[in-house]
């Protein structure tokens, strides 16, 4: 587009040239063209800047410059942008000069004898080309400002970018920094990040724990919960507070205090979640700590060595006896102690200051009531690198009640032994008494048996039968007398007798005692079992003491039978060897059947079948040192089973 | 009975005991060379001729010593002790007989040495049997080695 009336420059010094021009434009009658003039290239390089016409017909020949020179000077001092529109019009023409003045921003170049149709055409033209040239202008200053808007834009996005990188690595490094495992994860719960201490505390690596992998390092027995409280949030997008434990890279579980919090978006939509865990086992047990001391009444106190500030707690005080607001000196302390526990005490804490091994003593405390408590303290220095101490620390508990305890325990004790001695006094004078029952009361049985049976054989026939009848009466109760002596004093032997146990082989023990007792059943007919008899534990001389006993009994109570017959066998059971001895003699009665194993017990009368009421006794004494136990059973003439147990260890007493 | 050769030294305090011997020795044709003390320091005067006999030799101990262990004054193992334990009589053949059947009492005579060991049984008829196999054993059989002094 070209103005409506364009403003047009002739710069030429003929001023018949310049009309020529004019009455040529004229004939135009499309365009009402206005005309400015210069005769020189100073006026009209003036009238350009002044008048801003649309476009400039220019002679190459002026008075003051060559048109080329007028170009270069228009470059130079106008706008380029909104220069105007330059058509070199001149006879002075020639290639080189039109080329030059192309080069030096000339719209184009016409001889003046040109035509008004090339004119007209060229001056539209280029005031076309100025049009677009100042419009291309306009665009490209549009097209400048918008791209430094853009810069502009773009610049604060990349520093805010920036911002925020070196936000999150501040955050990161901080988090990374903290004591506490943290991490965050999308706004679907899984896990993109975890701190180093997370990796540090599980010995985890970020692959195992991506997503939802920290399930691994919980306790299984706990999880559950979690995962559904944990799964409650991400659907509510409420905050998320729990305790559990998180399994450490040792394998030793540590309680967490587990804390999530949403990061949300300006419409309040969840973006993120930034959890942290909180170890707080040492807490717990501090807590636990603070519980047992109150609970165990268990005073507690701090001493620091270089202002000598003393801390009690309450139960501290309480322990000796001061009220809760008054204040504590160490000499106060020591003050507070018994006058004979006080060097004690002070000499122990020193030590423990000196060395730094742990000091624990008992003393009394005298409270100001005068009442004395036993107190239990121990304490622990601190020393600082250079090895002085700076405190001293520890925790003292009231023992009176232990202490009245130990002393009953001790006169308890005393008491015991006391009775012990005597027990082992009235032992000693019963073996004494057995001694001497053993020497003197045998003696005159001696004598009597002695002087009866010289009556007898010196005298049989100065006296009558029946006298003489007595006399061997009066033989056989003395000799009955001193079996009887010599049975009670081995059973009182075997109250004192120690069992030496060792491995016995019974079958062989009850074949010797067989043999040696084979004299009282001479001509008798017997029959003899020997069925499996199982080695055993205990103190072989005793145990042939109990077989002789049970064989010769059972020899003894079959005397009416013919044949008799006696088994003799044993077993291993769960609770040790069992053993017996079977006969078909005359048996008993169940009934009295607990009298049997007591001194003196007989079931059948003397004249009958001869004994003491001592054997069964002593038999039952042995087996029960040996920790085994006896047992009979029997019927009225139908035989009796004695028999015995054994642990298979032994217990011996 | 000091002048006589001893053979047999009894040392018994009961005096029911020592009749008793008394008569098993008669009965066995010894009773005439034994010698009865009544306690362990007159066992001892005797066995080591000094005291109440001084005037014994020492080179003519008895052939065997019958000896109670429960004596006045001194008692049997005391005498069983000195006895064995002096080059001059050591070689003196001695029976320990006594009521006791004390475990303690057998081992400590058998310690000490002696030759034989019986309790004396209630039953007179195996005490007399005692006295005899001890009148053989020792008296007849068994000659004590001679004594250098």
């Amino acid at each position: 587009m070209i103005p409506l009336t364009p403003r047009i420059l002739l710069v030429d010094e003929s001023s018949a040239d310049r009309e020529s021009v004019r009455q040529m434009l004229s004939r135009d009658e499309s365009t009402a063209w206005q005309f400015v003039e210069a005769s020189t290239a100073e006026a009209g390089l003036h009238l350009c800047r002044t008048t801003q016409p649309d476009c400039v017909l220019l002679e190459y020949r002026l008075p003051d410059l060559t048109g080329i020179e007028f170009l270069n000077r228009l470059k130079t001092e106008t706008d380029q942008t909104t220069r105007c529109a330059v058509i070199m019009l001149t006879c002075q023409g020639n290639e080189a000069i039109a080329v030059q003045a192309m080069k030096r921003g000339a719209d184009d170049y016409l001889p003046k004898s040109c035509d008004v149709e090339s004119l007209i055409c060229a001056m539209r033209s280029a005031m076309e080309k100025r049009m677009l040239r100042q419009q291309l202008a306009q665009h490209r200053l549009e097209l400048a400002r918008l791209s430094k808007a853009e810069r502009n834009a773009t610049l604060k996005a990349d520093s805010a970018v920036q911002a925020f990188r070196e936000s999150e690595k501040r955050f990161r490094t901080m988090v990374n920094a903290m004591p506490q495992l943290g991490w965050i994860t999308r706004a679907d719960g899984h896990v993109f990040w975890y701190n180093k201490r997370w990796y540090e505390y599980t010995g985890t690596t970020p692959a195992e724990m991506e997503g939802w992998g920290w399930q691994r390092v919980h306790d299984p027995a706990v999880l559950p919960v979690v995962l559904e409280r944990w799964n409650a949030c991400l659907v509510t997008g409420l905050p998320f507070e729990m305790e559990f434990p998180l399994r450490r890279a040792d394998g030793q579980y540590r309680t967490f205090l587990t804390r999530v919090q949403p990061l949300k978006d300006r419409d309040g939509k969840v973006v993120q979640w930034f959890g942290t865990n909180t170890d707080v086992t040492d807490l717990h047990a501090s807590e636990a700590l603070q519980l047992a001391l109150a609970g165990g009444q268990i005073g507690t106190w701090h001493r620091n060595i270089a202002t000598g500030e003393i801390t009690w707690n309450d139960q501290c005080k309480r322990i000796f006896g001061i009220s809760p607001d008054s204040t504590v000196t160490y000499e106060r302390f020591l003050n507070s102690l018994h006058q004979d526990d006080r060097d004690r005490a002070d000499r122990a804490i020193q030590i423990s200051l000196e060395t730094g091994a742990d000091y624990e003593i008992e003393f009394r405390s005298v409270w100001p009531d005068g009442s004395v408590h036993w107190v239990a303290a121990k304490g622990r220095a601190e020393f600082d690198s250079n090895g002085r101490a700076i405190s001293l620390q520890g925790a003292a508990i009231d023992i009176s009640r232990r202490k009245e305890t130990e002393q009953q325990i001790a006169s308890l004790n005393a008491d015991l032994e006391r009775r012990t001695r005597e027990l082992q006094d009235a032992n000693k004078d019963l073996e004494a008494f057995a001694y001497s029952v053993s020497h003197d009361l045998r003696a005159p049985l001696r004598a009597i048996d002695g002087f009866s049976k010289i009556v007898l054989a010196d005298f049989g026939s100065l006296i009558p039968d029946e006298a003489r009848q007595y006399l061997i009466d009066v033989r056989t109760n003395t000799q009955r007398m001193g079996l009887l002596v010599d049975d009670l004093l081995q059973f009182a032997r075997l109250g004192r007798q120690a069992v030496q146990p060792q491995s016995v082989r019974t079958e062989d023990l009850v074949r010797r005692c067989l043999d040696e007792l084979k004299p009282t059943w001479e001509g008798r007919l017997i029959e003899i079992q020997i069925d499996n008899l199982p080695a055993c534990r205990g103190d072989p001389a005793l145990l042939k003491q109990v077989w002789m006993n049970l064989l010769a009994n059972a020899i003894k109570y079959t005397v009416k039978r013919s044949p008799a017959k006696i088994e003799i066998g044993g077993r291993v059971n769960k609770d040790g060897l069992e053993y017996f001895v079977k006969d078909n003699g005359v048996g008993f009665d169940m009934r009295y059947s607990h009298k049997l194993f007591n001194v003196f017990q007989r079931l059948h009368r003397l004249e009958e079948y001869e004994g003491t009421g001592v054997g069964l006794a002593i038999v039952k004494r042995i087996i029960q040192r040996h920790g085994g136990r006896v047992r009979a059973e029997a019927l009225p003439e139908m035989g009796a089973t004695f028999s015995f147990e054994l642990p298979i260890e032994g217990s011996f007493k | 009975m000091i002048e006589g050769i001893v053979e047999i030294l009894l040392v018994e305090d009961n005096p029911d005991d020592i009749k008793l011997a008394q008569y098993a020795f008669q009965k066995n044709h010894l009773i005439n060379t034994v010698h009865i003390v009544r306690d362990g320091a007159e066992a001892l005067e005797f066995l080591f001729c000094t005291g109440r006999y001084a005037g014994r030799q020492i080179e003519n101990p008895p052939k065997v010593v019958l000896l109670d262990l429960k004596l006045p004054l001194v008692d049997g193992i005391e005498v069983l002790r000195q006895l064995k334990s002096n080059p001059q009589t050591q070689s003196i053949p001695v029976v320990v007989m006594t009521s006791s059947r004390e475990e303690s009492d057998v081992v400590e005579s058998y310690k000490l040495g002696v030759n034989s060991y019986i309790v004396k049984p209630v039953d007179f008829d195996q005490f007399t049997d005692v006295v005899q196999k001890l009148g053989y054993y020792w008296l007849l059989l068994n000659q004590s080695p001679t004594l250098e002094a």
